[in-house]
C-alpha cells in the first residue's frame, strides 16, 4: 500500500508536472575519497578490511594502502600488501568435503591475523596517497547462553505453486539480552547439507509386440528398467511397447551456505511490523510497508534485560532443491505410473547453523539503511526526498568498520533422511 | 504539586493587589460587534483621549477598560468600520456595547490592524492579523483562496515543495506550527497532498499568526501559532454566497435563528476532481475527494452569558480501482519448460484490486462565555479532536489451471487515529487600565493510536474448503497535558509596555512525565507616537512530531506523541524589532531574530520512515538547530492601492552529536534554508467593478542531498543476501541439468561482498536553482438585482516559470538511451495554471 502511494506521488509529480528540465549539476568533486569497509570478527584468526576510493561511476579497489590495526590503543599489526591469494574450499559432486586450493585476492582486501575478544577497541587507519582514513570501534560483548530449538512444519506458499505447502523448520531461538543498555543483534542462517537423488531417466523405447521378454531382458543386462505397455493401434492389432528407464544417481554436497530464513510476524524481527505469509514474493506479503528486514537486524527495545523468544523458519537453500516435483523423466512418456514414481529416491543430510550476532550501534544502522536502499520503492522516495546518506563511522573517509562478536548454535535437521513427499504426484503432469 | 501552588498563590496575590489599586475607579465593559450582522469584532480597540489609555476585544469581542471617575470620550475602532465616539460622565462600572458600522469608503485591504495583539500598537512581536479581505484577495492556485497561502507571504515563512501549504516558520519544521480552529488543534491541516488548505475563507472571521511573541496560552510547537477563528453567524439577516471554481465549489449561509439571539453560520466546500479526470481513466479508475463543512451555533442568553457550539469536519477520499477481467488464454497456452520449472504451473484468470486512501478531522466545541464581571471575563471551552486515516485494500483473483481452480481474497487495512478530549478555561482579567491579565489552564487527554493494522487472508480451493487467516495488529499510546498560564500585559508608562507570560505544561505518559516551563516576555518602548522599539524573547516546547520522510504532505504522516527516550522539543528566541507608522497609510517594520532548538528530531542518515512506526525512536536522533535573520515589512494600508512588501534574509542549520549518525556529527544547512525571500502583494482597485491582485515572490534556493559520485560497500558473510546468491543459484541450475563444471560451490574462508551505492559526503549538500512565482487575479464586481456576482480570473505562475520543485538524476535521455553520464534534471510541479472562479454574494 506504501508503495501504492509512493508510486502515485512520484507519478502524479512527474505527470502533473510533465515539465521537466535539465540544470547544471555543479558538484564539487567527490570522487577519490578513501573508502574502508569490514566485518571483522571477534576471536577470529584472519579478518579482511576492503579499502578503495569514491568515484563518479565506478569505485576502484586501492591496492596500495597501508593498513594498522590498534587494539586497546596499542599497534598491533600493520599490512601494506594486498592479500596475495585467498584460501577457498571447493567442493565437488560425491565428495565431502572437497579440496583446498588457493585462489587469486580480491582487489583492495587487506588480512588482518590478529585476534581480538570481546570488549577491545579496535581501531583501523588506512593511508594511501596522502589520504588517511579511520575508523574505531567497541567489539561487543557476546550473547551469553543463548537457547534455540526447533520442528519441522508446512507452511503454505504461493512462490512456487499455488496452494501448496513447503516444508520449513521452525526455530525458537531464546536469546538473553546482553545488557540495560541500548544492544543490538543480528541472527543469521548458514546451511551444510548433503543430497542424494536417484532418477530414472527416459532412454528410449522399442516396439516389443513380437519378442517382449528377450528385449526387456537384454535391456535390464544393461543396467535399465524397462516398462512394458500394451495398447491396441488403429487396425485393432495389439501392441507392446517397451519403455526404457536408465537409472541416474546425483550426489551433491555444499556447506555454510547462507540461507534467507523468515521471520514472518516475529514482533521483534518485523518491529512490530505484520506481514501475511512466509514467503517473499508479491506485493500483498508486506501489509505497509516494502521495506523488509532483509538484513535481519534488531535492538533489545522489546526484551531489553531480559530474554527474547524468537519465532524464524529456516527453509531450503537455493529454493526448492529438495523438492520431488523436480523429477525429470524426459520426453516420451505421458504419464508415469505411481509405481515407477517411487522408484525415485531422495535422500539427504542437512545442518543448520544460527549465527547470533551482537554487532556494534553503526552495523545495526549500517544494514538497516542497506534495507531501505534494497527496498522496492527506494527509487521513488530518492525522488521525492533526495538521496540517502549511508551511516559511516569512518573520519576522514567514507564506510564502515563493522565488528560482530558471534554464537553459533548447530543443528541436524535431516540425517539420510527420505523426502517427504508433500506434493500429490497426481496432480503433476508429466511431458 | 509544588509549583502549581506556587502559580496559583501568584495568580492570587496579582488579583488582589489589582483590586486594592483600583478601588476609586470605574470599569466599562461591553461588547463590540457589526451593526449590520451583530458578529461580534475581534481586535477592536477601545481608546480613552484624555488618559491615553486603550484596550482591545478578546477572540468574542468582549472589552473592558478600567478608569477613573469622571467625564471620559471612548473613541471605538476598527478596520473598516466608521469610528464611534462615546461620551459619559460615568460614576460606577457601566456596560456599554458599541455596534460599529461598515465603512464603505475604506474597503482596502490591509494586512494589519491598530491592534493590542499586532502591529506598531502591540507589545508583542511577530504578530500578524490577517484579515480575510486580504486572504480573498490574494492571487492563489486555481483560484482557491487560502489562509495558509497568505501567510506564506509574510516575512519568515517559507512554503516547501512549490505550491503546498505546509509552512516553514523562522527555521522551523512544518510540523512545528499549532494550527487552531476556533481553539482546537487541527492536525492535518491540508488537502490534496498539500495543496489546499482545510479552512474554507467563507467560514473565516479572523486569524492571527504568531511567530516571535508567543501569547502565554499558547504551548505545544515551537514555531508558530495560527489562531483561526469562525464566523458567529449574522444576528439579524440571512444572507450568503456560493462560488463555483475549477476544481470546488463552495457555499455559505448565515442568519439568525432567533432574531437577535441565536444564529447560525454554515459553509460547506466540495471538489469534483473525479467528475473533471474521469474521462482521462482506462484500466485503473482513481477516484478522488473532499469536502469541509463548518457549523456555528451562537445564543445570546444575556450580556453577560453566551454559548457557542462550532463544528468541523473534513473528508479527503482517494479510491483506485483494478479489474483485470480475462488474461488466462495466455498464460494458459504458455508451454512449460524445464528453464522456468519454478515458476506459478496455475494462472490468475481473474484480478480485482482496490484501494482506498481516506483521513479526516472532525472537531466539535462547545463555548460558553461568561461575565463574572465587569473586569473578568471567562471562556470555557470543551472539545473533541478526532483524527482519522485509513488505508485498506482488497485483492481478489481468481486461478485456474486445467481442472483445477481456486479463489484467494486479502483485505487489508491500516488506520491512524488520534482522539484529543480538552477542556479549556481562559480568563481575561482587566484590573486597571494598565493591566490585562489572562490566564487560565488547559487539559487535554491524547488517545494516539498511530497505527493499526487488521488482514483477512482467505484461500479456497477447488473443493471449495476456504482457509481464513486474520491479523490484528495496533498500540495505542495515552497522555495527559495539562497546562497553566499567566500572561500580563501591563503598560509602565505612556511610552513603556511590559508583557510578562508564564506557562508550565505536564505531559503526562504512562511511564514518564515531562515537565516544561516556558517564559514568555515582550517589550515595547514607543518614544514617539509613530514609532516603536521592541525586543522579546520566548520559550516554547513541543511534545508531539509528525513522521514524514517526503516533502510532500502525505496523510500516511503519523503524528506520534514523544516517548521515554525522546523528550520534548524547545526553542527559545531572542528578537529585537522597530515599528513605525511614521508616513501615513503606511506601516513600516524590522524585525531580528536569533533562535536556537534543542531536541529537534532529525532522521539518522540511511534512515527514512515509509510504512510502520514500529520502533520509530531508533529511526531518529535529537540534536541542535540554529536559525537566525532579519525580516523587513512594509505595509501601504489606505488608498486604492494597498499592499505588502516584505524581505527576509535567514540562514537556518542543524548540528547532531557524532554518535547520532546525522550527518557524521557536523553541522549542515537545514532543507528550508533560503538566504533570500522576497515578497510583494499589491491590491489595487481600479473602479467601483474592478480590482486586480497581484502577488510576486522570490526565494533563493532550497537545499538538497544530491550526488553524483558512488563508493563501495560490503555485505556480512551471508551469501543469501549478497550478490553471490545468483552465482550459487545458476551453477546449481547448470549442473542439475547437466551443463555444470566439475565443481559448483565455492567459498572463501571470510568472505565479504561488495556493492556499489551513492556516495553521500553531507546532508543538504545542493543548493537548488531559485525560486520566482508572480500570481495575477481580477475580481469583477456587478451588482444584481438580489445579489452581487463577483468574476475572478487567475493566472498561477503567470510568466511560466520552470521553479524547481524536485531534482533528481536521470540515467537516460529523452529517447530512452541510458546516458553515461546521468543529468541532473528539475520538476516544476506547478507551471501556468488558468482559474476562474464564479461568486455570488446574496
Amino acid at each position: 500500500m506504501k508503495t501504492l502511494i509512493y508510486t502515485i506521488s512520484a507519478a502524479a509529480i512527474v505527470l502533473c508536472g510533465a515539465c521537466q528540465n535539465d540544470i547544471d549539476a555543479d558538484f564539487s568533486d567527490m570522487s577519490g575519497v578513501l573508502s574502508i569497509n569490514a566485518f571483522l570478527y571477534t576471536e577470529h584468526d584472519t579478518n579482511f578490511v576492503y579499502v578503495s576510493e569514491t568515484a563518479l561511476n565506478n569505485p576502484q579497489p586501492v591496492n596500495n594502502a597501508t593498513v594498522e590495526m590498534r587494539v586497546n590503543g596499542t599497534l598491533v599489526e600493520t599490512v601494506d600488501k594486498v592479500t596475495p591469494t585467498i584460501k577457498r574450499k571447493v567442493y565437488r559432486y560425491g565428495e565431502n568435503p572437497a579440496e583446498t586450493k588457493n585462489t587469486p585476492a580480491h582487489n583492495g582486501a587487506y588480512r588482518l591475523t590478529t585476534r581480538f575478544s570481546e570488549g577491545d577497541v579496535v581501531r583501523i587507519d588506512v593511508y594511501s596517497n596522502g589520504r588517511h582514513a579511520w575508523a574505531e570501534e567497541t567489539a561487543p560483548r557476546k550473547i551469553q547462553n543463548p537457547k534455540a530449538d526447533f520442528k519441522l512444519a508446512n507452511h503454505p506458499t504461493n512462490q512456487y505453486i499455488e496452494l501448496t505447502e513447503i516444508t520449513f523448520a521452525d526455530f525458537t531461538i531464546n536469546l538473553p539480552d546482553i545488557s540495560p543498555e541500548n544492544d543490538y543483534y543480528r541472527i543469521s542462517a548458514f546451511a551444510d547439507y548433503g543430497y542424494r537423488q536417484t532418477v530414472w531417466a527416459d532412454y528410449g523405447y522399442y516396439y516389443a509386440s513380437e519378442n517382449t521378454d528377450s528385449i526387456c531382458e537384454a535391456l535390464r543386462q544393461k543396467g535399465m528398467e524397462v516398462v512394458p505397455v500394451e495398447f491396441t493401434d488403429d487396425d485393432g492389432n495389439e501392441e507392446v511397447v517397451v519403455y526404457c528407464l536408465y537409472k541416474n544417481e546425483d550426489n551433491y554436497w555444499s556447506s555454510a551456505v547462507g540461507i534467507n530464513y523468515e521471520y514472518g510476524n516475529d514482533p521483534i524481527l518485523s518491529e512490530g511490523e505484520m506481514t501475511k505469509s512466509l514467503t517473499e514474493d508479491g506485493d500483498t506479503d508486506i501489509l505497509i510497508s516494502d521495506i523488509k528486514n532483509k538484513h535481519k537486524v534488531f535492538t533489545d527495545h522489546f526484551f531489553n534485560n531480559s530474554a527474547a523468544e524468537i519465532q524464524i523458519s529456516v527453509g531450503q537453500p537455493f529454493g526448492n532443491v529438495f523438492y520431488p516435483e523436480t523429477l525429470y523423466v524426459g520426453g516420451g512418456l505421458e504419464r508415469l505410473s505411481d509405481e515407477y514414481l517411487k522408484m525415485s529416491g531422495h535422500t539427504y543430510n542437512m545442518k543448520i547453523r544460527l549465527s547470533l550476532e551482537s554487532i556494534s550501534e553503526n552495523q545495526f544502522y549500517y544494514l538497516k539503511a542497506l534495507n531501505v536502499v534494497e527496498s522496492e520503492n527506494y527509487e521513488d522516495m530518492a525522488m521525492l526526498s533526495g538521496a540517502m546518506k549511508i551511516p559511516s563511522n569512518v573520519n576522514g573517509g567514507s564506510g564502515n568498520i563493522c565488528i560482530t562478536t558471534n554464537t553459533v548454535l548447530e543443528f541436524t535437521v535431516f540425517d539420510n533422511y527420505d523426502c517427504p513427499r508433500i506434493i500429490d504426484h497426481n496432480s503433476l503432469v508429466y511431458y | 504539586m509544588y509549583l502549581k501552588k506556587t502559580l496559583f498563590a501568584a495568580l492570587c496575590g496579582l488579583i488582589c493587589c489589582a483590586n486594592v489599586l483600583a478601588q476609586n475607579k470605574i470599569t466599562i465593559s461591553g461588547y463590540i460587534t457589526d451593526r449590520k450582522s451583530a458578529e461580534t469584532i475581534i481586535g477592536a480597540t477601545v481608546y480613552d483621549s484624555e488618559t491615553q489609555h486603550g484596550t482591545a476585544t478578546n477572540v468574542f469581542g468582549f472589552y473592558s477598560i478600567t478608569l477613573n471617575a469622571g467625564k471620559h470620550n471612548l473613541t471605538y475602532s476598527y478596520v473598516g468600520c466608521q469610528p464611534q465616539t462615546v461620551s459619559f460622565d460615568a460614576k460606577r462600572d457601566t456596560v456599554i456595547n458599541v455596534e460599529l458600522s461598515a465603512n464603505v469608503e475604506l474597503e482596502e485591504v490591509t494586512v494589519t490592524a491598530k491592534s493590542r495583539e499586532s502591529g506598531i500598537e502591540s507589545t508583542k512581536m511577530g504578530s500578524i492579523d490577517v484579515p480575510v479581505k486580504l486572504i480573498e484577495h490574494t492571487p492563489s492556485l486555481l483560484g482557491e483562496t487560502d489562509v495558509l497561502r497568505t501567510i506564506q507571504l509574510t516575512p519568515g515563512v517559507q512554503q516547501g515543495v512549490g505550491g503546498a501549504s505546509t509552512l516553514y516558520v523562522r527555521g522551523g519544521n512544518g510540523d512545528e506550527n499549532l494550527v487552531l480552529l476556533d481553539g482546537a488543534p487541527v492536525y492535518k491541516i491540508d488537502h490534496l497532498f498539500g495543496f489546499f488548505s482545510v479552512f474554507t475563507p467563507e467560514a473565516v472571521k479572523k486569524v492571527t499568526f504568531y511567530k516571535t511573541s508567543f501569547p502565554a496560552r499558547y504551548n505545544g510547537r515551537t514555531s508558530s501559532v495560527i489562531d483561526v477563528r469562525t464566523k458567529d453567524g449574522d444576528m439579524n439577516d440571512y444572507h450568503g454566497s456560493a462560488s463555483i471554481g475549477l476544481l470546488t465549489s463552495r457555499i455559505n449561509l448565515e442568519g439568525p435563528i432567533v432574531k437577535g439571539k441565536t444564529s447560525f453560520s454554515l459553509s460547506g466546500r466540495t471538489t469534483y476532481i473525479s467528475a473533471l479526470t474521469k474521462p482521462f481513466m482506462k484500466d485503473y479508475k482513481i477516484g478522488y475527494w473532499f469536502y469541509d463543512v463548518n457549523l456555528k451555533l451562537n445564543h445570546k442568553f444575556s450580556d453577560n452569558d453566551r454559548l457557542y457550539f462550532a463544528l468541523y469536519n473534513g473528508l479527503d477520499k482517494m479510491k483506485g480501482e483494478e479489474t483485470i477481467p480475462d488474461y488466462s488464454t495466455h498464460y494458459i497456452e504458455t508451454e512449460w519448460n524445464w528453464d522456468d520449472r519454478f515458476e506459478p504451473k496455475s494462472a490468475p484468470v481473474a484480478d480485482y484490486y482496490c484501494s482506498k486512501l481516506r483521513w479526516s478531522n472532525f472537531i466539535p466545541s462547545l463555548r460558553w462565555n461568561h461575565v463574572f464581571s465587569q473586569k473578568l471575563f471567562a471562556n470555557t471551552t470543551i472539545s473533541f479532536n478526532h483524527y482519522k486515516m485509513l488505508v485498506s485494500s482488497v485483492d481478489e483473483t481468481e486461478w485456474h489451471y486445467e481442472d483445477l481452480g481456486a479463489q484467494t481474497y486479502s483485505s487489508q487495512r491500516y488506520d491512524s487515529e488520534i482522539k484529543d478530549y480538552g477542556a479549556i478555561v481562559d480568563f481575561d482579567y482587566l484590573p486597571s487600565p494598565e493591566h490585562t491579565v489572562k490566564f487560565g489552564a488547559n487539559y487535554t487527554w491524547h488517545d494516539f493510536v498511530p497505527e493499526t493494522t487488521n488482514s483477512k487472508f482467505k484461500n479456497t480451493d477447488e473443493e471449495e474448503q476456504a482457509d481464513t487467516t486474520t491479523y490484528h495488529n495496533g498500540k495505542a499510546v495515552k497522555a495527559s497535558e495539562v497546562s497553566v498560564y499567566a500572561d500580563d500585559d501591563w503598560q509602565i508608562g505612556p511610552q513603556l509596555n511590559v508583557g510578562i507570560g508564564l506557562s508550565y505544561t505536564l505531559f503526562a505518559l504512562k511511564e514518564k512525565e515531562y515537565h516544561s516551563i516556558q517564559p514568555r516576555l515582550s517589550v515595547k518602548y514607543s518614544p514617539l507616537s509613530y514609532l516603536s522599539f521592541k525586543a522579546a524573547y520566548s520559550r516554547m516546547s513541543q511534545c508531539v512530531h509528525l513522521l514524514t520522510s517526503s516533502p510532500i504532505a502525505l496523510p500516511t504522516d503519523l503524528w506520534v506523541p514523544i516517548t521515554n527516550e525522546i523528550e520534548p522539543e524547545t526553542a527559545d528566541q531572542y528578537s529585537v524589532g522597530v515599528y513605525s507608522t511614521v508616513l501615513p497609510g503606511w506601516e513600516f517594520s524590522v524585525e531580528a531574530y536569533y533562535k536556537e532548538f534543542n531536541n529537534v528530531l532529525e532522521y539518522k542518515d540511511g534512515m527514512s520512515f515509509m510504512g510502520f512506526s514500529g520502533s520509530w525512536t531508533d529511526l531518529v536522533a535529537a540534536g541542535q538547530g540554529w536559525s537566525k535573520g532579519i525580516e523587513l515589512m512594509v505595509q501601504k494600508t489606505e488608498g486604492d492601492l494597498t499592499g505588502m512588501l516584505s524581505y527576509t534574509l535567514s540562514k537556518s542549520d542543524r548540528q547532531f552529536s557524532r554518535s547520532s549518525g546525522v550527518n557524521d556529527g557536523r553541522r549542515f544547512p537545514f532543507s528550508y534554508d533560503r538566504r533570500h525571500n522576497f515578497n510583494i502583494v499589491a491590491n489595487y482597485r481600479l473602479n467601483d467593478h474592478i480590482d486586480i491582485d497581484a502577488s510576486w515572490t522570490f526565494y533563493s534556493g532550497a537545499r538538497a542531498t544530491l550526488t553524483n559520485a558512488k563508493q563501495d560497500i560490503v555485505y556480512p558473510a551471508d551469501p543469501a543476501i549478497s550478490s553471490d546468491y545468483s552465482i550459487h543459484y545458476n551453477e546449481y541450475c547448470d549442473r542439475y541439468s547437466g551443463y555444470s563444471d566439475d565443481y559448483f560451490e565455492v567459498r572463501t574462508d571470510n568472505p565479504f561482498y561488495t556493492s556499489t551505492v551513492e556516495y553521500v559526503p553531507e546532508r543538504n549538500n545542493y543548493l537548488l536553482p531559485c525560486t520566482h512565482l508572480l500570481c495575477v487575479g481580477a475580481n469583477f464586481h456587478k451588482q444584481k438585482k438580489r445579489c452581487e456576482r463577483i468574476f475572478n480570473l487567475s493566472l498561477y505562475n503567470a510568466y511560466n516559470a520552470m521553479n524547481p520543485s524536485l531534482v533528481f538524476f536521470d540515467n537516460y535521455d529523452d529517447n530512452g538511451y541510458h546516458l553515461e553520464k546521468p543529468r541532473l534534471r528539475k520538476v516544476t510541479i506547478l507551471p501556468i495554471i488558468p482559474s476562474f472562479t464564479l461568486t455570488y454574494k446574496f
